[in-house]
Order: C-alpha cells, then structure tokens, then sequence
C-alpha cells in the first residue's frame, strides 16, 4: 500500500481536497469494529484517561455503540478541530503519540456508523457535537441527546463528573448490528463483535492496562501480555538496540518452554493467549508501547533462505520489537495501526537477531525430545512382592521419573517398551 | 393463552423465551424454570400453555422479550423478575449474548441498570 502518510499529505495538499471524500475514502480502508474502538482507546488514553468503558448497546431502540473516558475533555474549539479534516497534519509534532494521524475520531467512527456524536467535558463546560458522515452537523441539544442515550447519561455522570469525553456510534452499519443477516438472534453478531473488541484489546493495550481500566458493558477487560518474565523456565535474550534515524529501536527474545514444562495446563493454555501458540510465534511490533501486530516474521530471512513463515518448530519463539512515534516514517503504519513494516536499513540485524533465537528454540528442542532422564538401567522393571505375585518396581529410576516428571509422549512410550519387553521376558 | 398484567406467569414467559433464545431447552434451565414454576403455585398445566406458546412463537427474540415485559408493570414483581434472572444468570444456564440484551431491554424498559442485578 506505500506510505499513507505521504499519499494523505499529498491528497490533502492538492487542490482537489475534499473532506468528505476523503471521510467516505478512508472509511473503507477496511477498518474491522475492533480495530475502529481501538483507535478511540488512543485518543482516550493520549488524553490521561484512567478509565474507558465501551459499551454495545442494543435495548428497545436501534443499537449504538459508546466510547466513555475519563481524561482530559474538550474544550469548544477542541471539539471543533477534532472533527475538522485538516488540510495538512503534522508528522512531526511531539504531541503526536498514540493517535498518530489525527483522524481516527472521525474515519474509524465512520468506518461503523452513519452518525457520530461527542459529549465532553473540561473545565466545567459542557460541548457536544453531532455530525453524519457527509460531515453535517445536527442542531440538536444536550438533553434530548443524552434522553435518546439514557445509559450513556449515567455514565457520563458517573465517569465524566471532573472531565472527559463520550463517543456515541449511531446508525451502526448492518455487518456491525446483524441487522438484515435474516437470523432471529442477529443481537448475537452484534455482542460477539463487542467479544471480539474485548479479546483485541486485551492484547493490543496489554501494556497499559495496568494504569488504565478498559471496561466491556460494564465488565473489565484482563490484559493478555505475550510476554510473562515471571514465568518459570522462560528463556530471555539480552535486549539489544539497533539505532535508526536519531533514535534507537530496542528488541528482545523469548523461547518459552515446552508443554510438559509448564505447571500446569492452565498456565500453559494461558501463555498461548487468543491466538493459540501457532498463530502467536514471531516478532511483537509496538509502537510507544501499543501493540500493532502480533505475531509472523515480517518476511525476514538470513542469507540464502526462503522468507520465514510461520512454523510449528518455532511456535515456542516471540520477540518484541519496540519503536518511538518519532520512527513512524521507517516503520509506516497504516492508519488502523495494524500493520507496519520493518525498515529494509534493519531488517538485516533484526533479521540475525531473531535467527539467534530461533536457533535457540531448535537446540532445546532437540535435546528435550531424547530421552535424557531415563536411564538403560540393569535394575528390574518387574519384581516379585511378598506374596510372590509379580508387580511394577516403583524404585526403578524410570519408573519414578515415569509417576514424578511430566514427560513427553515419547519418553513414556520408551518406559512403556521397556516394561512391555520384561513382561513378555518374564512371562 | 392470555396472560394477565402483573402474574408470576408472565416472569416464566419471560424466563422461557431467554431459555429458548438458541432454540434449545437445557434441562438445567428446565430445573430452574421449574423451581420458579413451583414456588410462585403456577399450574403444571399453565407452565405446559406457556411452554407450547413460547415454542411456536415466530418473533424475533427481542421482540418477544420486549412484549413479555410489557406485561409486568408492578415494581414489586420487577424487582422478582431480577432475582429470577439472577438465578438464571448466576448458574450461566443462558448464553451471555441473550443475557445482556435482555438486561439492556430491562434497562431501557424499566429503568433497571445490570449493577442492581449483580449487586
């Protein structure tokens, strides 16, 4: 796709800009519902939000969808430029962290809705604004719209009593409501796509939602962080920084251990996260700390081989890459912040990086499938007890290892011949 | 069969028709169902009426939810419907999709918020 951030400085610079072409372009940049309210989150959080609540709300009238933080607020003309479509942004600002291009309020919102509507809140004074996505503005008044939002007039209440903002998605499209999809359950697609916002969420902010409470209808969102030091048996690599630019980008790698390693099944489906262990191998890329993508090898290769793709052998494998917003211009992310790409001037060390690494998972893997803690021991595997009936030696090293470790299915199928080969000795 | 405003019948209406919501009647939410059913003196034979009636009915599910609320009015009996649907919820006998969207009908409707059905 190239630089977006090129090509929209360049569309809005040209004399034919339009706004609402514009709006009506990037809505179908293929933002999914998730990936819209995470955008929102962004803002939410760039404006010292503590808490951030999403709800889907379906009730007695059309279904909406509601973005409530408790940060900074608005002021009038804030409002009135956070709606505006600029001709020209500026990639450069200091300021420019999470949000990035400065048109998720009004893209992502359109992206799911036909009407968007802000309420906020900052040194005692109320703005709201309500436009559609021609970028028309509805006269309307702050008490009939909070009447028509009887749930979102709590919770701003509640949330925004000091400051803060609320975002009302209005005349959500039909892939987003379920509406015409002909089944009597269509409540069903509209809720799973909430699910699907929660899940999405619990990875891409894991890295604030320490500082930042994320609520799902009312329900708080648990982080999911790739990346738990504290787990036992986790093997870390020294973090390395590779300079780019005036800045560094930090990167760091991680072999997590086999199944039969973990505690326990919980922990071990836990670390595999929503993704499963397949789907979550690969390089982490965040940008100030926000997750933009999980996972797969961003087509690196080392001398002579094929781009890596994602392999069972190298499940075990995650490595975070970091990059400072100041970076954007290396790494283009695209305007969902889902997607970016590694910089061809690092690719090269990164690239002998993660090799390292997967190099790493490959040796311990070879060493864990032989059959290192049995022992070739003369000691029997039958005895005969008291009564003189045959039973298993429960004082074999094997068969100690057998009840006391978790050992992989070939270590057992090993114990097992063993005893199948004295049996039919003895018999 | 023709409920009367404000009757223990029209809250299993309302419990049957979440119940029925995927189309399946649990046994778990039968028992439960059934427990209401008994404490509240309801007819064997008008559960069954109820029953047939919320099997054939053609609606969708939050248009029947919204009519079978319709149907209890009384604070005191609102406040009963709640704590039969924590019943219901606190067991996870229904899918949680159904769930909330009947407690954002109640909301609506009553004026109840989920808090007090937690709480």
């Amino acid at each position: 796709m190239g630089d977006v951030s090129a090509q929209t400085d360049k569309l809005m610079s040209s004399e034919s800009f339009h706004a609402i072409t514009l709006t009506h372009g990037l809505k179908n940049f293929g933002y999914t519902t998730a990936e819209a309210i995470a955008d929102l989150i962004d803002n939410s959080i760039e404006a010292n939000a503590k808490n951030i609540e999403i709800i889907f709300w379906e009730g007695s009238a059309n279904p909406y969808v509601a973005i409530i933080d408790d940060g900074d607020g608005m002021l009038k003309d804030e409002l009135e430029n956070a709606i505006k479509i600029k001709k020209t942004i500026s990639t450069s600002s200091n300021n420019i962290k999470l949000s990035k291009f400065g048109f998720g309020l009004k893209t992502a919102s359109f992206s799911q809705c036909s009407d968007l509507t802000i309420i906020t809140k900052k040194k005692n004074q109320t703005n709201f604004k309500k436009i559609n996505s021609n970028l028309q503005t509805t006269e309307t008044n702050l008490l009939s719209l909070l009447k028509k939002f009887p749930f979102v007039e709590k919770k701003f209440n509640q949330r925004c009593s000091d400051s803060g903002t609320v975002v009302i998605w209005d005349g959500l499209h039909d892939n987003l409501t379920g509406k015409n999809s002909g089944i009597k359950r269509s409540h069903a697609i509209f809720y799973e796509k909430g699910k699907i916002f929660s899940e999405h969420a619990s990875t891409h902010f894991h890295n604030f939602l320490d500082k930042v409470k994320i609520y799902f209808n009312e329900m708080p969102i648990k982080n999911w962080d790739p990346f738990n030091e504290s787990l036992e048996n986790l093997k870390t690599f020294e973090e390395k920084k590779i300079k780019l630019g005036d800045f560094y980008i930090t990167i760091k790698g991680y072999v997590y251990p086999k199944e039969e390693d973990f505690k326990n099944i919980e922990i071990y489906e836990k670390v595999s996260g929503p993704y499963g262990w397949f789907d979550s191998q690969g390089i982490y890329l965040y940008r100030e700390k926000r997750l933009l993508s999980h996972g797969g090898w961003f087509g690196l290769r080392t001398g002579g081989q094929n781009h890596w793709q994602k392999e069972t052998k190298y499940e075990r494998c995650r490595i975070t890459l970091n990059y400072d917003s100041q970076l954007d211009a290396y790494f283009k992310p695209n305007v969902q912040k889902t997607r970016a790409e590694i910089p061809p001037i690092i690719r090269g060390e990164v690239a002998s990086y993660c090799e390292m690494v997967r190099k790493s998972s490959l040796e311990k893997r070879v060493r864990e499938n032989k059959i290192i803690e049995l022992t070739d021991s003369t000691e029997d595997l039958l005895v005969k007890n008291q009564d003189g009936k045959i039973e298993i030696n429960l004082n074999h090293p094997n068969i100690e290892t057998l009840l006391n470790k978790n050992l992989s299915a070939t270590n057992k199928e090993f114990i097992l011949s063993q005893l199948s080969k004295e049996i039919k000795k003895k018999l | 069969m023709e409920l009367s405003l404000n009757s223990d019948e029209a809250i299993v209406k309302l419990m049957l028709i979440l119940a029925h919501a995927d189309e399946n009647y649990h046994e778990n939410e039968e028992k439960v169902i059934k427990d209401i059913v008994k404490k509240n003196n309801i007819k064997i034979s008008s559960y069954q009426k109820i029953l047939e009636e919320v099997k054939s009915l053609k609606g969708s599910y939050k248009e029947e939810c919204l009519k079978a609320l319709q149907l209890i009015k009384d604070e005191n009996l609102r406040q009963k419907t709640l704590k039969s649907l924590t019943n219901l919820a606190a067991a996870d006998f229904i899918l949680h999709e159904d769930e909330m969207l009947l407690l954002q009908l109640i909301s609506d409707e009553w004026g109840m918020y989920q808090h007090k059905l937690i709480n």
